[in-house]
């Protein structure tokens, strides 16, 4: 599997059998094989996260499915288009089979955010991928304490409910707006789940949050596995079946 | 995150006070147009809740790929005939709701 930064929260993964692009609203995607499909994945509506640019891509050869939250406006999207979306809410799976003769099955489980929209897990080629959105422990100093605690009560609800889940690649948010409360999200998550590949994101630009991160010693049970990020356009080419190093 | 207040005139009917939450923060950057006008739209809350429970399950035999969904809300399933090669399930589930 290889799995490109695009920009911001945007990820592309490249499987055997499809492709997929989460929150896409700009930047430079590689080259994709026409003959496999492509399922574009929005978590929700916010402008960092979602981007009518994603229609564009379905103006070529290549079948392209579009999964959205439910927040999105459909009211700018044509009726063409809207041939090609499913609009999930959180709490929803939901099956896209495809292929020859549906012989080929995506499975999307979606999760409530904190923010807004909802959280992807998909499992799909004897893979399993987990996009975040904007689902994360939005902790923020200022708040008043009782929001900040029902952010961590929220945040915890969903992620408890993949705890123990084996994900190979895993796009969680890692924000340095939110200062020294940065990486309790993230950390949350990889002490829950079973994450074989971590990429941080949301980042807004500042990649020297992920060695911050790498150099807490919160992280040493889990820092291996978390993708160095640099750059738009950075590529990673995971193995067919990564170890989990404790 | 900042919880925000915005006053909005329409129409010059009325003055909306509007609270736009957004979690993450993301309301001082760039993205606060969209948050904005997305916030506009709700107001007049379009029924899109009602399409989603209503997705239809379209099958073609026409292209080489076609995508299927699938939903347990069979009964509220519609057909096309439209060469939409996208098919989907929709298993709903219970909806988690956030106490804020």
């Amino acid at each position: 599997m290889k799995i490109t930064y695009v920009h911001h929260s945007a990820f592309l993964a490249d499987l055997w059998s499809a492709a997929l692009l989460f929150d896409y609203t700009q930047g430079r995607l590689p080259d994709l094989d026409t003959n496999k499909p492509l399922f574009v994945f929005a978590s929700h509506r916010h402008g960092d996260h979602y981007s009518d640019k994603i229609f564009d891509l379905g103006n070529g050869p290549r079948e392209v499915h579009y999964v959205l939250s439910d927040d999105i406006s459909r009211k700018k999207i044509g009726e063409e288009q809207s041939r090609h979306i499913s609009f999930v809410k959180p709490g929803e799976t939901l099956t896209l089979t495809y292929g020859t003769e549906g012989s080929l099955a995506l499975e999307i489980t979606t999760f409530k955010s904190t923010d807004e929209g909802v959280a992807f897990l998909i499992k799909v080629d004897g893979t399993v991928i987990y996009h975040a959105g904007d689902l994360n422990n939005w902790r923020w100093e200022g708040e008043p304490e009782e929001w900040n605690r029902n952010m961590a009560k929220n945040y915890s609800v969903e992620v408890d409910k993949l705890a123990g889940e084996k994900i190979d690649a895993a796009f969680l948010p890692l924000d340095p707006r939110q200062e020294e409360n940065f990486y309790l999200g993230f950390d949350e998550f990889m002490r829950k789940a079973e994450v074989v590949h971590a990429f941080p994101m949301h980042c807004w630009d500042d990649y020297s949050v992920i060695e911050r991160l790498k150099s807490m010693e919160v992280s040493i049970p889990y820092r291996d596995r978390i993708a160095m990020i640099e750059r738009d356009g950075e590529s990673f080419v995971l193995e067919q079946e990564p170890q989990i190093h404790e | 995150m900042k919880l925000t207040t915005k006053k909005l005139v329409l129409t010059g009917l009325a003055v909306l006070t509007m609270a736009a939450i957004s979690a993450c923060g993301s309301t001082k950057t760039a993205e606060t147009t969209a948050a904005t006008e997305v916030t506009t739209e709700a107001a007049t809350t379009e029924a899109v809740t009602t399409e989603a429970a209503t997705t239809e399950a379209v099958t073609t035999e026409e292209s080489s790929e076609s995508v299927e969904e699938t939903t347990e809300e069979a009964s509220a399933k519609e057909s096309s005939e439209e060469a939409s090669s996208v098919e989907a399930t929709t298993e709903a589930k219970e909806t988690t709701k956030a106490a804020n």
